[in-house]
C-alpha cells in the first residue's frame, strides 16, 4: 500500500466510526421507545 | 416544541454531514501535499481535532463525576457514562489514525514513546470505566464507583497533553502550517467537534430515557410482588 492509500483507509476508519456510532445510537433510540410504550413511559 | 426540537435536531446531523463530506473533499482536493511527508501528512487534519475532542469530552465526564459526588444527582452520572462512552471513541480514532500515521513516517505501527503509551493507557483507562459501569448492578453504587474512578482516570489528560513536550518524545509536540494547511485543520474542527458534542448529547438523552425505563419496569415487579407472594403461600 502507498500513502495515498494508507490516508484514505485511515479517512475511511474515522468515518465508519463516528457515523456507525451515530446510527448505533439512533437504533438503540428505536428500540428504547418501543421499551418506552410498553412501560407507559412518556417517549 | 416538539417539532421545533426535531427540526433542530434534522438541521444539526445534516449540516454535522455535510461538514464532513465538504471537509474531507478539501483536505483531498484543496489543500497541497507537505513537502517532506507527503499524501500521509493529510491524516493529521482529522488526528489532531479527534485528540482534542477526546480530552473535551474527559473533561466533561470529569466534571460529570464531580457534580455527582457533589450533588447527588443522576443526570451528572448520565452525563459522564455519556462522555466516558465519546471519549472512548474518539480515543480509538486517535490512535488508529496515529498508527496509521507511524507506518508511513517511522516505518513502524507502534512504538512506546511517552505521548503514544500515555494515550493508550487514556484509552485503556476509560474502557475499563465503561466496563466498572456494567460490572456494578446497585445504580447507586455505580455511580459512586465510576464517578471515583472517572476522577482518578482524568489525571492522564493532562499527562498526554504534556509529554510530547516535556519528556523526549518521537511524536511532533508542535507543528508549523502553511495559511492553506492552517486554514483546513480550522474546517476540519467543524464537523468532529459538531459530531463530538451531538454524540454525547444523543447518548445522555438516551442514557435518561432508559433510567426513566428501567425505574418504571422495577416499580411495576414490585407492584407485582406481593400478590406473587400471596399467591405462593396460597
Amino acid at each position: 500500500m502507498n500513502a495515498g492509500q494508507y490516508t484514505m483507509v485511515a479517512y475511511v476508519i474515522v468515518g465508519v466510526l463516528m457515523w456507525g456510532y451515530a446510527a448505533h445510537l439512533f437504533w438503540v433510540g428505536r428500540s428504547l421507545k418501543r421499551r418506552e410504550m410498553r412501560t407507559g413511559e412518556k417517549p | 416544541m416538539s417539532m421545533l426540537r426535531t427540526t433542530f435536531r434534522s438541521a444539526y446531523w445534516a449540516i454535522a454531514g455535510l461538514s464532513f463530506g465538504a471537509t474531507v473533499y478539501a483536505v483531498f482536493n484543496c489543500t497541497p501535499d507537505e513537502a517532506t511527508m507527503g499524501t500521509i501528512q493529510k491524516i493529521f487534519y482529522f488526528h489532531l481535532p479527534l485528540a482534542i475532542c477526546t480530552f473535551l469530552s474527559c473533561t466533561v465526564a470529569f466534571v460529570g463525576n464531580i457534580a455527582y459526588l457533589w450533588q447527588r444527582r443522576t443526570k451528572w452520572d448520565d452525563l459522564s457514562a455519556a462522555a466516558a462512552n465519546v471519549a472512548v471513541l474518539l480515543c480509538t480514532g486517535v490512535l488508529i489514525t496515529g498508527m496509521i500515521w507511524g507506518r508511513c513516517a517511522w516505518g513502524q505501527w507502534w512504538t512506546w514513546s511517552p505521548r503514544l503509551t500515555f494515550s493508550f493507557l487514556l484509552w485503556l483507562l476509560y474502557v475499563v470505566y465503561l466496563m466498572v459501569r456494567t460490572s456494578v448492578t446497585s445504580p447507586q453504587r455505580r455511580a459512586i464507583v465510576s464517578a471515583v474512578y472517572g476522577i482518578v482516570a482524568f489525571l492522564d489528560v493532562p499527562l498526554v497533553y504534556l509529554s510530547a513536550s516535556l519528556l523526549p518524545d518521537i511524536h511532533p509536540g508542535h507543528v508549523q502550517l502553511a495559511p492553506a494547511m492552517q486554514l483546513t485543520l480550522a474546517f476540519c474542527f467543524i464537523p468532529v467537534t459538531m459530531l463530538a458534542a451531538g454524540l454525547i448529547a444523543v447518548r445522555f438523552n438516551l442514557n435518561r430515557r432508559e433510567r426513566l425505563v428501567s425505574d418504571a419496569q422495577q416499580s411495576e415487579y414490585a407492584a407485582a410482588l406481593p400478590f406473587a407472594a400471596v399467591g405462593g403461600a396460597v
